[in-house]
């Protein structure tokens, strides 16, 4: 292996690392959901494994995966090695000592407060102190990423950045915008209340905080999928892609609307006026236009490939696409799915209609089919991409390589529908007894909540394969010699650096949306008379 | 990855066939939620 290969090589480990041990959690979940008794089932051990699933699937996997992906960019998008590796792999250590220190308090049954950690939920300090530690280390990598774009530009005068670096820079500065947010909540409101150093906390600025970084953080999941679709898949399809300006476009829209929407989650929260939700309710419909865009781009440059192979009529050119090809599958499996959760997401943003689905099991079907498949199964096809390359190996157990993602888009099916459905008829989420001990509104889901259960299964054999593949080529793949990552040409030149590559000032307009959306707010919520809440611990 | 031809001139068709029928189960599907699931219990401002 390249010795600069291994910073992105060991992040993506950490991320494979922490997905499989998710994924046992949530084989466990499922089935109790069921209502199946297994060993050693209890309600604090299903809330103890939900907290390590979501935070291990959603706040270790993803973000180790993301600066492991940044960092292949500026190596074979730049063209250059990391400057700053020093730092980079400060970050990587500290991240991982993070995840080390969250981890043990979660699977000691010390911070069994979901990942939503939500006060008055309290968990160990070392919880906190974690996850504070993994946020560290990713602004390292944020800075090393912001170093990197800087002297590429200083090199490349009046050249526009690759787009899988401007889609990169502008996962970077949501992540930066949005972390924020959740840095004030945890090292002001919630590590000093569990420290005892304050008796109480103030659970509704804490939930405003939290979801200023929770809704962000969904686009900080997306946007290096994105990056994926727009700048791989389009070259592994055999095409070119559709619009390279389009691209930039969205990454552009992602940077302005991520952020000022975060009262969407609140809906029904106490404390939060009115008008203020239904202005993030705005927004939040405006970001279903870069997806939009998104789905038809990406959808064009896969129909440029078909066509390029010979199709000609209206849908043909599908079948002229490389199904077989794990990465591709991946994909566009995740990008059909993505494309239902839109739909949910559009339910779930609208204020009013939002009281229907509310803490139900639709939300966990809906991002199931966000962060759970467009993000998730599309890193599992980069990995696919990536580690034989990073590694020098060839892909091992090719056949479980091509399958896993077909078995990944039906558990996901069966999961995800049977969730929208029950959460429809009213059947709440996070709930361990789904037939609340034999209630007779309960008995209208059951067979839903089995069909749910069999997709838990079909997903951990899923997760299982793509782990059998990861450790299989990384431990015994044939050794080859090193083979260029291939990015997708634009069908049009892209031209000179224009007003979408002007970050800066896109930086500023996304920074007076967020004061709009939420100085007034907290303002006021600040002035009010508050209710501090002593902590609690369920187990 | 080699190329079988050069890429195709003209607006992709299959492409705005494939959007513009999802922007139609978009909107059937969120008008469903809001007419026989969430109307139907009353809604907020019933």
């Amino acid at each position: 292996m390249n010795r600069a290969d291994r910073l992105p090589y060991a992040h993506l480990w950490v991320a494979i690392l922490a997905f499989g041990a998710a994924a046992a959690m949530a084989l466990m979940q499922a089935l109790s959901r069921a209502s199946l008794d297994l060993p050693y089932r209890s309600a604090k051990m299903y809330y103890l494994s939900v907290t390590a699933h979501g935070v291990l699937m959603a706040l270790v996997f993803t973000t180790f995966f993301i600066m492991a992906f940044g960092y292949v960019v500026i190596r074979y998008a730049l063209r250059q090695d990391v400057l700053g590796a020093a730092a980079a792999w400060a970050g990587f250590w500290i991240g991982v000592v993070g995840v080390v220190l969250a981890a043990t308090a979660v699977l000691a049954g010390k911070a069994t407060v979901l990942y939503t950690f939500y006060p008055p939920l309290k968990a160990h300090p070392a919880f906190y102190l974690g996850l504070t530690l993994v946020i560290v280390g990713s602004w390292l990598w944020a800075g090393v990423m912001i170093a990197n774009y800087r002297a590429w530009k200083r090199a490349h005068a009046g050249e526009a950045v690759p787009l899988a670096m401007h889609g990169m820079l502008a996962t970077v500065i949501v992540w930066l915008i949005a972390t924020v947010g959740v840095a004030v909540e945890v090292l002001v409101l919630l590590l000093p209340w569990s420290l005892g150093l304050t008796r109480t906390v103030d659970p509704v600025l804490a939930r405003i905080l939290f979801w200023y970084f929770g809704h962000p953080l969904v686009y900080f999941w997306l946007l290096p999928a994105y990056v994926a679709w727009y700048t791989l898949l389009p070259r592994v399809a055999g095409g070119k892609l559709f619009s390279d300006s389009l691209g930039r476009l969205v990454f552009v829209l992602f940077i302005i609307l991520s952020t000022p929407v975060g009262f969407h989650h609140q809906a029904l929260d106490p404390g939060v006026p009115a008008g203020w939700k239904l202005l993030h309710t705005f927004l939040t419909l405006w970001i279903l236009f870069p997806s939009l865009i998104t789905a038809f781009t990406v959808t064009a440059s896969m129909e440029v490939a078909g066509r390029m192979k010979g199709a000609t009529g209206l849908l043909d050119w599908l079948k002229r696409l490389p199904w077989g090809d794990p990465f591709f599958a991946a994909v566009a499996l995740s990008m059909i799915l993505f494309a239902i959760g839109g739909f949910g997401g559009a339910v779930n943003a609208s204020f009013g209609m939002n009281a229907v689905v509310h803490n139900t099991a639709w939300i966990q079907g809906h991002f199931h089919l966000t962060v759970g498949t467009a993000a998730a199964l599309t890193f599992m096809g980069l990995a696919y991409h990536l580690v034989p390359r990073l590694a020098g190996r060839e892909l091992e157990l090719g056949l479980l390589a091509k399958v896993q993602p077909y078995l990944w888009f039906l558990g996901m099916l069966l999961f995800s529908i049977s969730n929208h459905v029950t959460g429809l008829m009213g059947m709440p989420r996070r709930v361990y007894e789904a037939d609340y001990g034999g209630a007779a509104a309960a008995q209208a889901w059951h067979g839903l909540t089995t069909l749910s259960a069999i997709g838990g299964l079909v997903l951990f054999a899923s997760a299982a394969f793509f782990l059998l593949v990861m450790l299989g080529t990384a431990l015994a793949g044939k050794r080859r010699a090193p083979e260029p990552l291939e990015w997708a040409e634009p069908l049009h030149p892209v031209g000179k650096p224009g007003l979408l590559d002007r970050f800066g000032l896109w930086v500023l307009v996304a920074v007076v949306l967020v004061l709009i959306a939420y100085a007034v707010p907290i303002w006021n919520h600040l002035r009010m008379e508050r209710f501090g809440s002593p902590p609690f611990t369920p187990f | 990855m080699t190329h079988g031809s050069a890429p195709p001139d003209g607006h992709p068709r299959g492409t705005l066939f494939l959007i513009g029928l999802y922007g139609v189960l978009f909107v059937i599907g969120w008008f469903a939620v809001y007419i026989l699931v969430y109307l139907r219990r009353g809604g907020v401002t019933a």
